[in-house]
């Protein structure tokens, strides 16, 4: 089956963080989310407001040079940037098959890196700088959902995001901010999706 | 001599201390605490229950797994760390060792299945000899059907003991009657098991260092991560 990608443009790094507390109220322990973009993209920012919006009260930063980060919210939250290994059998040595028990949910860095070490079922987040250089804060997030129930949980967070969104921005008027597109997959990943059942 | 052992491999953690006379303290936990929270609170209870101290302690056993990561490291540096600092002999012994020790008086083969997580166990396969067992195969890790077709293809009857044998216990049923699966208080491995299968090393002074004593990692992948073409991408 095709998937589509959501693609969602924030224009601060707080609105990034809205889009993040959006997607926390679907959140279940056993999710695992891969997020990617160059530094400053707002991978943090991302992860920022899944956490606090699940009642992480202490400092959510960014884990690029301590490696792993755990908070303790709703559910245990693991905070983990691979940007610094070099090998799988680093991740491996981290301890990663036990992050993904299902007792937490699971914020991966530069989770594309390792994508063969992903759970089939996912969330991919690509965090892009706009292509306009004087668009500074302006980021265009694309939310490519691997397996059925991530399909249903981006169209949840959209509704809630486009809600918290238009609140934030009142009077500004910013304009539609979710397009769906059709854009296809990245190639490791087509037959990985086809979400039979099996994990 | 007295001897503490740890083990921390699995779900179940536990320490113990005993001799040759047999184990005069133990603390088991299978879940809540993390393993870093219990280990030395634990050590001190058994210690103190049976009112001794950390200077009458001869030797340190801890076991390598395999098995779960964070709690192989919490418990081999634990281990290391009391060995070094009250300058004690250790001994590392394997995890599935343990497992299949706990049923040695089976006239079957023994094989010790510990849950890998990810759809894999670890495994082994052991005769009982006379006082213990005999590993016969090394250790691995694999698919449980893969362990299944390995097992179908044994000439003689297995029994299958830890918590990987229970957690696919209906793959290895379906084998028939060759094959037998142990119940839930053969599990895991522990603490208890431990201090008793290292006590003849230690007799026999054969010991390890604590510089190269190592957890048994079985999942290996000589991967690179391919930042190059990462970046590349993400420029294009």
């Amino acid at each position: 089956m095709t998937q589509r990608a959501l693609v969602c443009n924030t224009y601060s790094a707080e609105e990034t963080r809205i889009v993040g507390a959006s997607l926390s109220p679907v959140l279940l322990p056993g999710d695992v989310i891969s997020l990617s973009g160059d530094l400053g993209a707002g991978k943090t920012a991302f992860v920022q407001g899944v956490a606090i919006a699940l009642g992480v009260s202490t400092g959510v930063t960014s884990p690029t040079f301590t490696i792993v980060h755990e908070y303790e919210g709703r559910y245990p939250i693991i905070h983990l940037d691979v940007y610094r290994l070099n090998s799988f059998q680093e991740v491996i040595d981290l301890g990663f098959e036990e992050f993904l028990d299902p007792e937490s949910i699971v914020l991966i860095e530069w989770g594309e890196a390792i994508a063969p070490m992903l759970p089939r079922r996912h969330l991919e987040i690509d965090l892009r700088r706009a292509r306009d250089a004087s668009a500074e804060n302006e980021r265009c997030l694309i939310f490519r959902p691997h397996g059925h129930e991530w399909v249903r949980k981006v169209q949840a967070m959209r509704a809630t995001a486009e809600t918290l969104l238009n609140a934030a921005a009142a009077g500004t008027g910013s304009g539609p901010r979710f397009v769906v597109t059709g854009e296809p997959l990245p190639r490791d990943d087509r037959d990985l999706i086809r979400d039979d059942g099996e994990s | 001599m007295l001897v503490l052992g740890i083990e921390t491999s699995t779900p179940q953690a536990s320490v113990a201390i005993g001799s040759e006379q047999g184990v005069v303290a133990s603390a088991m936990v299978s879940r809540g605490a993390n393993y870093n929270e219990f280990l030395l609170p634990a050590i001190r209870f058994c210690l103190e229950e049976s009112r001794l101290g950390y200077r009458n302690l001869g030797a340190v056993a801890v076991s390598l797994g395999p098995g779960l990561f964070s709690g192989m490291r919490v418990g081999v540096a634990t281990a290391k760390a009391i060995a070094q600092t009250l300058s004690l002999p250790m001994v590392g012994m394997a995890s599935l060792d343990l497992v299949a020790y706990e049923v040695r008086y089976s006239a079957k083969t023994i094989c010790a299945v510990l849950d890998a997580r990810r759809n894999e166990v670890f495994h082994a396969f052991y005769r009982s000899s006379p006082g213990g067992i005999q590993r016969m195969t090394e250790y691995r890790v694999e698919k449980p059907g893969q362990l299944a077709i390995g097992i179908a293809s044994r000439p003689e009857e297995v029994l299958l003991v830890g918590n990987g044998s229970l957690l696919y216990r209906d793959m290895f049923e379906e084998l028939g009657s060759v094959c037998e699966v142990g119940t839930m208080s053969h599990a895991f491995p522990n603490a208890r098991s431990l201090v008793e299968l290292s006590l003849p090393r230690l007799f026999r002074e054969d010991f390890d260092s604590p510089y190269d004593l190592k957890p048994l990692y079985l999942r290996h992948s000589a991967r690179r991560i391919q930042w190059e073409r990462i970046r590349t991408e993400r420029s294009a």
